[in-house]
């Protein structure tokens, strides 16, 4: 393998490991936090998209607006359900997660009554540079700037603000942090509308370089929830190595055919075969499978595997 | 708690008797569309058999569903032709379904995860499992015969005289030995063999299950679901009674998809999508989950309303010289219809969960069981003039309501 060729490797399991950090963050803040199971998830994301569309389309506000006002936007409708469904729902973990699949088929509904079903696309200005024989979209750096960007304001927040502070005790103990004149209520809403807020931004992020569309929560919702539940119990450590080994496994397996089967079927041209890898699909399978064996492997997830070592 | 499983059974049996009748009074087309929410109702049963007896929410029921779809129609169209019967593709479509089944409850079951991790991964099954199916649009994906035909789902391919012909999913086709020809179960204005065929199999299963219900494997489901760490202490090994029930949900969902493919002649990436899997849960959890007959009644209800919404709203052109207003209205009003069933669904979920927690049949069942005597005498008039006038409508135009 020459050398850009392993450069562009490198990159490309780097872009797989941006996307799902940029999924999985706001998800992962809001179970490992609150330990509920937010299904709308992956509609919040959308909505984040849509916001960047309906400014720059519809408003024609300049993208990086849009982008700065999708998280805004998405934190607001995260507190709005927080306080109008989830509040009621505390301690029912299963009908939280009921409820929010509700908001999830709601949202997509809504989104899709009010702008149609097509997927439309956002242009924006950045090219590609070139590593040796390749184009490698600018973008993707950007991207994956930002997403680190991300997580180390989440690490910030959580770790030397006031809120950080309080949020982390209403999590570690709920009735001992209100005895202590924290507003437990406020905190749990606070936190989920960051979460939801984070997806927002993700969404924003992510919209121009994917089709817009009512449903494209669903394609990524599955995939942040298998990164979520592998990086186990600690929020941003969790994400982050089960991110980069899911991501790598997806990657390599995206890239590379494995072997074909051959099938009797009618082609043209003639030599009729099924390549098994070398597709973005085969990564998403191989990410599953791999997700799947590790789990039975460990069942605490990666960073809870951490922490029993410990 | 014995008095309100009888009422169970003995609504059961009310709503069997029009049910029998139905292929007289009606026309086909009426048969045909019970035919349909019987196998949503019989999906909606397993997903119940699990959630209500052992408290594992499965979203990905319909995983099993169409997997039993599809290897019923990849045999059923390979052998067809050959053997003139669909018996291997029967059990090849049982079998698929229990087998996936199988090994994702080893992989959730035996490696401990949490209730609400196995929630996760059998979503993600379906998700994925959507995207395999639509991805095998290609003239590459074949099983023998069988087209898989991503989006435009299975068909067989054979070759005629001039071109490449399509030809569809078989019925089910029984030919025992001592039959003289093989007889198909379909469902037409000369035959409603294909309805009974839908209706004998969702009362043996319901029959099958309640036994199972009660044996010890449901038993100690449930007291699984109440308290697994005190079950396991007692000596029980509660991975094991978990993966059995439901690798038997998992194959009992793979019956109904199996149906399906059989009933439509038909099956394409759509029984994998998010809105299937979604209607599923929706119609356990309006029905109820504390019995098996919850599933069915949430099938019927979202089933009814759907297509009552349907026809509610009329898809009259605008009329050119109408006020930007009326436009306005009337586009909406049109967009709302078509995506009537996910903006229904969500509702029912958030409502059912929010205001109604056991969905319908718990609160109906107790009714009948605490006020035995008037009880009955209200439901079985009540349905004698529902099917009476359902009659009186549709073959002499007679419509009330």
């Amino acid at each position: 393998m020459s050398l850009d060729t392993a450069v562009i490797m490198v990159l490309e399991i780097l872009n797989s490991i941006t996307i799902l950090v940029l999924l999985a963050l706001g998800l992962a803040l809001i179970f490992g936090m609150m330990r509920i199971v937010n299904l709308a998830q992956g509609e919040f994301f959308t909505v984040g998209a849509f916001t960047v569309l309906a400014s720059t389309r519809y408003a024609h506000l300049p993208l990086w607006l849009g982008m700065l006002l999708a998280p805004l936007v998405v934190a607001g409708l995260g507190i709005a359900i927080e306080r109008a469904i989830i509040r009621r729902l505390y301690g029912r973990p299963l009908d939280v997660m009921l409820a929010t699949w509700g908001v999830s088929l709601l949202l997509i509904g809504l989104i899709t009554v009010t702008f149609g079903a097509v997927t439309q696309g956002i242009p924006f200005a950045l090219g590609n540079f070139s590593v040796g024989r390749y184009q490698y979209p600018e973008y993707r750096i950007v991207m994956t700037t930002v997403a680190a960007g991300l997580m180390l304001s989440v690490y910030l927040l959580f770790r030397y603000t006031a809120f950080g502070r309080r949020a982390r005790a209403t999590i570690a103990n709920p009735d001992m942090a209100s005895a202590a004149g924290i507003n437990t209520p406020r905190m749990f809403m606070l936190t989920f509308g960051l979460g939801a807020g984070l997806a927002g931004a993700a969404g924003a992020i992510m919209a121009p370089i994917v089709g817009v569309v009512p449903t494209m929560g669903v394609l990524y919702i599955a995939r942040a929830f298998i990164t979520v539940v592998v990086g186990g119990p600690i929020v941003l450590l969790g994400t982050l190595s089960s991110a980069s080994a899911l991501g790598l496994i997806e990657a390599l397996i995206s890239r590379f055919p494995l072997f074909t089967i051959a099938t009797a079927g009618h082609c043209t041209p003639p030599p009729c075969e099924i390549s098994i890898g070398g597709s973005a699909f085969f990564g998403q399978i191989a990410l599953l499978i791999f997700a799947i064996l590790l789990l039975r492997l460990l069942p605490q997830g990666i960073s809870g595997f951490w922490r029993q070592r410990q | 708690m014995r008095r309100v499983s009888s009422a169970e059974l003995l609504s059961a049996l009310v709503l069997l008797l029009p049910l029998l009748a139905v292929p007289w009074a009606f026309k086909p087309y009426t048969a045909n569309v019970l035919a349909v929410y019987m196998i949503y109702g019989l999906l909606a049963m397993s997903l119940g058999l699990i959630w209500g007896g052992a408290g594992i929410m499965s979203f990905g029921q319909t995983a099993f569903f169409g997997i039993g779809a599809y290897a019923y129609g990849a045999i059923g169209l390979n052998l067809i032709n050959r053997t003139q019967q669909t018996h291997t593709a029967l059990l090849g479509g049982l079998a698929a379904a229990a087998l996936l089944a199988a090994i994702v409850g080893y992989f959730m079951f035996y490696g401990r995860i949490s209730d609400v991790y196995a929630s996760i991964i059998t979503m993600a099954l379906t998700l994925v499992l959507f995207a395999f199916a639509v991805s095998t649009g290609g003239d590459e994906w074949v099983i023998g015969v069988a087209r898989l035909g991503g989006f435009n789902g299975m068909f067989g391919q054979g070759e005629s005289s001039q071109n490449i012909a399509n030809f569809q999913i078989p019925p089910v086709t029984l030919w025992l030995p001592g039959m003289t020809e093989p007889f198909a179960f379909k469902i037409n204005r000369e035959s409603a063999a294909g309805y009974y065929l839908v209706l004998g199999v969702s009362v043996a299963v319901y029959v099958l299950t309640r036994a199972l219900v009660r044996s010890r494997l449901g038993r100690v489901a449930v007291a699984i679901r109440e308290n697994e760490p005190r079950v396991a202490s007692l000596g029980y090994d509660t991975r094991f009674y978990k993966f059995a029930l439901f690798t038997i949900a998992g194959a009992i969902a793979g019956l109904a998809g199996m149906l399906f493919a059989a009933w439509g002649r038909f099956v394409n990436p759509d029984r994998f999508g998010l809105a299937f899997a979604a209607s599923t849960v929706v119609y356990v959890q309006l029905g109820g989950r504390a019995s098996l007959l919850g599933g069915f009644v949430g099938a019927a209800i979202i089933g009814h309303l759907t297509s009552y919404l349907a026809e509610v709203v009329p898809f009259a052109t605008i009329p050119p010289d109408a006020g930007p207003w009326i436009t306005f209205l009337m586009e909406a009003g049109r967009r709302i219809v078509r995506e009537a069933p996910l903006l229904v669904q969500g509702a029912v979920l958030v409502g059912v969960v929010l205001v109604l927690k056991d969905g319908v049949t718990p609160p109906l069942f107790r009714v009948l069981a605490r006020h035995r005597r008037w009880g009955w005498w209200l439901l079985l008039p009540a349905v004698l003039v529902y099917f009476g006038h359902r009659v009186a409508c549709q073959q002499a135009d007679l419509c009330v309501f």
